[in-house]
């Protein structure tokens, strides 16, 4: 058991002092090359793979990186690196949580990929079945792919075209775009407000006039209408009364529910004991 | 009756209509007040002269927006804060003139910092906001800010990130190496960080508490800059210290420039923000009117 332990801790340090440092130039390239060969092959030999095989390497992978991090967080903690002492490194598996979230980034940068795939996927086979939709997916493809390319050509080829098509893509397009449907928002809740909020009840009248404090409360104009009553009575003050008491106590507990349930349900998830998943429906 | 029927069901699209009127005309025109003044003429008779002035709202600044200043203004000159523009262009509205604002705050102290994001926007939009105030202040990118750019996956990179900084952001966002740049002289762990201030749409200053405040206890300062439907969640982390405060929504940043002595793109939106609360406030409370009117009217009708 020891010597497995052993053998895991000295492969996580080689990792961390080989596998993971900036490398630039043609080693770059290779290396690149060489990850992405050996996500592809592992990524092939998982597909192949039989479901419960599969199914019991994800719940070892997932076992083992929970205990990994529970372990690293629980274990007593000594003083940790400062600028002055950089030596000091928490507890004995604290020098191992920089290879073990690189290996989950890369999970993570690995997921927006296979995203893409199943988007490109569905796309593709609307864009070939075509009908009256079929715009909209080749507005995606158009999107991806112009966005895809300048954006990575416009770093190491910064000449005046690339920037000016990031700069029009990006800054005049998709931020624009995101700002319009996000702003449509306020109109929907100006219109929704105005039909749901009715005194049809006392709890819906209480509700509408602390809705209508804390509204006021939150502008200036609010500020301006009570200026002339006692302090206590200004809507600021009751504003942040209602934010900081009875809102507080009430996120509080919620919180307090919704931590003991992702507790529950990260313990099912960690040990494999969570049903209905993919496995489960094969 | 018909009329009492009609306040309650105005068509949404007159509502649409109105409230961007309320918002536009503010914003592109100040609003103007036409004020008597009682003056002296050539034979000393008192004359009314009209003039018309235009209308600045008053600002008063919470307690939590106080605290951040507060905060920022007690840090030494050279500090080192990490800031987090965790929002895109969605946000903007609120999200933008707080990053504004605590940037200019963070220059005009001369404070380091630098830039992380969680959002492949806020990184674009943050920089450029940096490089448009840098030569106000005397600011120069690599010596007094960077922006170290976008992580893809916020809690295992602050899990890293608090042990060794340079090795999770080893490259700043234009690929420069980290180490070399004269902004991260004695920055290694988390432990050198003097504040966090994380400018979000979500809840992700929740992690920064969880992950980097979490092991170092109260050593860490956090404050945070929020959207105003995001901010009463954060309320108990305000009170229990964990947040040292928050800027609430375009509110908060208003009350900052009011603090700060400028005035930016939050206080030219004051007046838009108080007309359109105005406006709901309106019709919520007019299409209430109409229908306790017409209950009373069915009432005595059913009487008769």
């Amino acid at each position: 058991m020891r010597f497995f332990l052993w053998l895991f801790l000295w492969l996580f340090r080689w990792l961390s002092t080989w596998l993971f440092v900036p490398r630039h130039g043609r080693a770059l390239y290779e290396s690149l090359a060489g990850a992405i060969a050996f996500s592809i092959v592992v990524l092939a030999v998982l597909s192949a793979a039989p479901n419960s095989i599969r199914k019991y390497t994800i719940r070892a992978v997932t076992l083992l990186a929970g205990a990994f991090f529970a372990c690293e967080f629980l274990y007593p903690v000594h003083s940790m690196p400062t600028g002055a002492d950089p030596a000091h490194r928490g507890n004995f598996l604290t020098p191992y949580v920089f290879t073990v979230t690189t290996f989950a980034l890369i999970v993570s940068a690995w997921t927006v990929g296979l995203g893409l795939l199943n988007l490109a996927q569905l796309h593709g086979k609307r864009l070939i079945r075509g009908g009256e939709n079929a715009i909209y997916s080749a507005a995606f493809f158009f999107g991806l792919i112009s966005v895809g390319i300048i954006g990575l050509l416009q770093k190491p080829h910064a000449n005046a075209i690339n920037k000016n098509l990031y700069t029009l893509l990006y800054t005049g397009a998709l931020q624009n775009l995101d700002a319009t449907v996000f702003s449509i928002i306020a109109f929907y809740i100006v219109s929704a407000a105005y039909r749901a909020f009715r005194v049809r009840s006392i709890e819906a009248t209480l509700l509408l006039a602390t809705a209508i404090v804390v509204m006021l409360g939150q502008t200036s104009i609010g500020q301006v209408m009570t200026s002339h009553f006692p302090t206590a009575m200004h809507t600021e003050v009751i504003r942040d009364w209602i934010m900081s008491q009875p809102n507080a106590a009430a996120v509080r507990a919620i919180n307090f529910g919704l931590a003991v349930g992702s507790l529950a349900v990260a313990l099912r998830v960690w040990l494999g004991l969570e049903r209905g998943s993919f496995f489960d429906s094969q | 009756m018909n009329v009492l029927r009609f306040l309650q069901t105005v068509d949404r699209r007159l509502l649409y209509a109105l409230l961007f009127l309320t918002v536009a005309i503010p914003l592109l025109h100040p609003i103007v007040v036409p004020t008597v003044v009682l003056g002296r003429g050539p034979l000393g008779w008192l004359h009314p002269t009209f003039a018309l002035r235009p209308f600045v709202l008053p600002v008063t600044v919470s307690p939590s927006t106080l605290m951040v200043y507060d905060e920022i203004q007690s840090l030494p000159p050279n500090s080192f804060v990490l800031l987090a523009p965790d929002w895109a262009a969605g946000s903007r509205g609120e999200n933008g003139p707080q990053t504004e604002a605590l940037m200019r705050h963070l220059m005009k102290r001369h404070i380091r910092f630098a830039m992380v994001s969680f959002d492949p926007q806020g990184p674009i939009i943050s920089e450029a906001m940096a490089k448009r105030l840098q030569d106000q202040y005397g600011y120069v990118e690599g010596v007094n800010w960077t922006n170290l750019g976008f992580k893809v996956d916020q809690q295992d990179f602050l899990k890293a990130f608090v042990l060794d900084v340079r090795g999770a952001a080893p490259q700043d966002y234009n690929g420069k190496p980290v180490a070399s740049e004269p902004v991260m002289a004695g920055i290694r762990s988390a432990h050198d960080i003097r504040l966090v201030i994380d400018i979000s749409a979500s809840d992700s200053y929740t992690y920064f508490i969880k992950f980097m405040q979490g092991p170092y206890k109260e050593n860490l300062k956090m404050a945070a800059a929020l959207t105003s439907v995001m901010a009463p969640e954060a309320e108990n982390f305000v009170s229990s210290r964990q947040l040292i405060g928050c800027l609430v929504g375009l509110k908060g940043a208003i009350e900052y420039e009011h603090l700060l002595g400028v005035s930016g793109t939050a206080t030219a939106a004051n007046a838009s923000l108080s007309a359109a609360h105005v406006l709901i406030i309106f019709f919520i409370v007019l299409g209430n009117v109409a229908m306790l009117l017409e209950r009373a009217a069915r009432r005595r009708e059913d009487q008769e």
